[in-house]
């Protein structure tokens, strides 16, 4: 059947829109098959093909040396399953004959259906795993990727460039290449590329930014696999850049108190009726750092301030807001930090200060809330949640300043009983001289 | 008034004998009397551990959801709690203290002899109670280092041959430290042990009281009318109150200067913290523990050195029932000087160990 794609590809040339639609229905149809060749034929999933080639291997990357690792080998899926042939023949020749149904390494613009051929079958998915998705075929000819293959630019990524071609791992397995921690390196290999990607007319700074950001560096340095990586916005069998309008909702995703206060807001109308992007107007995308309150500011002078990206600085009712905001965030941040350090100096000195400590953490609180109201862009709406983080931030600071107080009228009142046992030891001593 | 008042007392009581008593016990004066005093200093901090416990039971309340948050409550809100608590930990440290040198004075100037055999056996067993006392007591908090260090300490009483197995399911309440071990450790720690204690501190001062301070071996080559004494009361005792004054001023200076941590609650899932170790009186037997092999010829290393620091403490504790009353001071000499070593040592490597 790829064959036969590839017959009626070569016959009508790339570029033809018709071709997603053939290439798709090819994959139909094979996703059809009851199941697939070389499926559950060979013990360990390799027959005769993995024995031979295994020991023909010229190093370890050679294909035969690296399938043992792979998913298929380990659920006794063999080579034929992907390149035909037979397997079970002992005979190279015959093993690998047309007659067989050899077709040898696929092409490039073969290989989504070759891997939808399984991949689509839900019937056939279900016996390995009962929750097994098989849209990731349909999903990728919507992505630029698969567009682009069908429109015969072999260059772009395909089920291979991500997911390797013998060594395949399931997602969840750290080695994979698609395993959260190594999508980014794994995008890379392409867009990375200088040369490829000017070709495109894309830059290829995107991984680099990825990795000095908020996210990458949760992802990459703390290993946190909740931050979001490069299929969580582009996603990824589909992978698209997306539209201007959809970004809020991407970042809404995660972001989505943020988002929903941000879209609700009056910015939220004006971006929309604008067409402008939401959350990277201010926030950048790949290279989103950890956001400060420096960032509202209509100071021409503040480096970090944003707002006069887009407003002008006589813009008198935002700037106000903006002044608003910021004083009300800077007042917060300032009383949490000095209470902070209060308590970490009494609990330095060896003052109980647990209680501090839990109140600091309903201030922490007030300080997410504060910023995640910010994007009201009303101070009004903003206003409670900072001021009563500021009230608890003073509790702290007084409980704090009271350890610290403590601490000394501890060492005075230490001292203060040292003199009266002292005084007490000496007449003691005293009349024991005496006595004697 | 005062003669009125001791009359009345006496008429009832019959007190004068005590009182004459008194008047006429002495205490032998030589270069060695200040060891006279550490059995009262040891005392003198028992009765702070009494005093301070009582207090902090006002506020402390037993159980897997308010021990933590008790403790936490008297350290942190109670008017000189977080004194009393620290008191009543350094307290308990320096008791021990005061009674390991107390016994071993004793050892060394061989006053276990006949006739104080039983003084001896009743201060060993005194001794264990102690460190009983802080085993149990080390648990109530509730934090995560007296969860773990007792979840080690009862593991290795488990390792016992024959009752081991039994003695950590009495001692725990169950297969696993849970709250039921915490209630019977209180019950342990506030109502039997203070009990057996008192009691058996009774009957030692007892001892002391009627068969006197042991006079050292060289006085037996001086003539009595050189021989110096002082009148226990209230030459001895005046003492005894100068030097429990200075053990007070000891005790205020680390109770201020390093008032006792809480740390983090107990958490029976949490993995368990590093450098866990028991108090500074167990690490020697800890340090021993660690470092015997896992198996010495035929038995399990862990037995071995539980069964050797059993028949250890039985052997000490009743020494005077077979070394003899002939024994030379050399020997005895040697025979401490040695533990002593053993102790200090292990306890010193336990510390840089852990």
């Amino acid at each position: 059947m790829e064959r036969i794609g590839l017959m009626m590809k070569k016959t009508l040339g790339p570029g033809n829109v018709s071709w997603k639609w053939i290439l798709l229905a090819a994959g139909m149809l094979f996703a059809a098959f009851p199941a697939p060749a070389g499926a559950g034929e060979e013990e360990g999933g390799g027959g005769t093909c993995y024995a031979c080639h295994l020991e023909n291997a010229e190093d370890a990357d050679s294909p035969a040396s690296s399938f043992a690792d792979d998913i298929h080998y380990r659920r006794r899926l063999g080579c034929s399953g992907c390149h035909g042939g037979d397997s079970t023949s002992d005979d190279p020749d015959e093993a690998m004959s047309e007659e067989a149904g050899f077709i040898g390494a696929p092409d490039r613009e073969d290989i989504p259906a070759l891997c939808g051929k399984c991949h689509s079958n839900l019937e056939y998915m279900r016996g390995f795993n009962p929750s097994a998705r098989t849209d990731q075929m349909e999903e990728y000819f919507t992505s630029v990727h698969g567009k682009r293959l069908v429109s015969g630019d072999t260059n772009v990524a395909t089920c291979a460039d991500c997911h390797d071609v013998h060594k395949i791992r399931p997602v969840d397995e750290p080695k994979s290449s698609v395993y959260p921690l190594n999508i980014p390196s794994t995008c890379g290999k392409c867009h990375r590329n200088e040369t490829l990607m000017s070709s495109y007319g894309i830059p290829s700074d995107q991984v680099k930014h990825y990795t000095q950001s908020v996210h990458g560096k949760a992802l990459l340095e703390k290993h946190d696999l909740s931050a979001p990586t490069c299929n969580d916005c582009h996603g990824n069998h589909g992978a698209t850049p997306p539209g201007v309008e959809s970004v809020a909702y991407v970042c809404g995703m995660c972001h989505a108190t943020e988002n929903e206060l941000f879209q609700s807001g009056p910015k939220g109308k004006i971006f929309r009726d604008r067409k402008m992007p939401g959350c990277v107007s201010c926030h950048t995308h790949h290279e989103i750092s950890h956001p400060t309150e420096k960032m509202i500011s209509f100071d021409e002078n503040d480096t970090e301030g944003l707002c006069l990206k887009c407003h002008s600085p006589n813009d008198e009712k935002p700037r106000k807001t903006a002044i608003a905001m910021r004083a009300l965030l800077d007042t917060l941040t300032a009383t949490y930090a000095a209470a902070e350090a209060k308590v970490l100096d009494a609990e330095q000195r060896g003052m109980e200060v647990s209680g501090a400590h839990y109140m600091l953490k309903d201030a922490t609180q007030k300080i997410f809330q504060s910023r995640t109201y910010l994007h009201t862009f009303n101070a009004d709406e903003m206003k409670p949640h900072a001021l009563e983080g500021t009230e608890i931030s003073k509790k702290v600071l007084a409980l704090g300043e009271k350890a610290i107080h403590d601490y000394y009228y501890r060492r005075r009142g230490f001292a203060i009983s040292t003199l009266i046992l002292s005084l007490l030891a000496v007449t003691l001593y005293l009349k024991i001289r005496s006595l004697d | 008034m005062k003669e009125k008042l001791y009359h009345w007392i006496d008429e009832r009581f019959q007190i004068g004998n005590l009182v004459r008593f008194m008047q006429h016990k002495r205490v032998p004066m030589h270069g060695k009397s200040i060891f006279y005093y550490f059995g009262g200093i040891a005392m003198f901090f028992f009765t702070i551990q009494v005093i301070s416990g009582i207090l902090l039971l006002l506020y402390y309340k037993p159980g897997e959801a308010t021990a933590y948050e008790s403790v936490q409550f008297i350290t942190s809100e109670v008017e000189f709690g977080w004194l009393v608590r620290s008191i009543h930990a350094w307290s308990a440290n320096l008791m021990i203290l005061a009674a390991f040198i107390h016994m071993f004075t004793v050892f060394f100037e061989r006053a276990f002899r006949m006739p104080r055999e039983l003084t001896w056996i009743t201060g060993g067993i005194l001794l264990m109670l102690g460190m009983g006392f802080g085993f149990s007591g080390y648990l109530l908090p509730w934090n995560e280092l007296a969860y773990f260090a007792t979840k080690v300490g009862t593991d290795i009483m488990g390792a016992i041959p024959l009752i081991g197995p039994f003695a950590l399911k009495l001692l725990r309440g169950g297969e696993d430290v849970t709250g039921a071990t915490l209630s019977r450790f209180f019950a342990v720690h506030v109502a039997v042990m203070p009990a057996l204690f008192t009691l058996i501190l009774s009957i030692h001062l007892l001892f002391v009281q009627r068969q006197g301070m042991s006079e050292p071996d060289e006085w037996k080559e001086i003539k009595e009318g050189d021989r110096r004494y002082m009148p226990f009361f209230p030459h001895f005792m005046l003492r005894d109150v100068l030097l429990w004054t200075v053990a007070l001023n000891v005790l205020a200076l680390l109770a201020i200067l390093w008032p006792s941590e809480l740390g983090l609650k107990a958490d029976p899932f949490a993995s368990a913290p590093a450098g866990i170790r028991p108090e500074w009186y167990f690490l020697f037997m800890f340090q021993t523990l660690k470092l015997i092999p896992p198996h010495v010829l035929f038995m399990e290393g862990e037995i071995l050195g539980i069964v050797g620091f059993g028949v250890g403490a039985a052997a000490w504790v009743l020494l005077p029932l077979w070394i003899g009353s002939k024994v030379k001071s050399t020997t005895t000499g040697i025979i401490g000087t040695l533990v002593v070593l053993y102790i200090v040592g292990m306890t010193v490597w336990g510390y840089i160990a852990s």
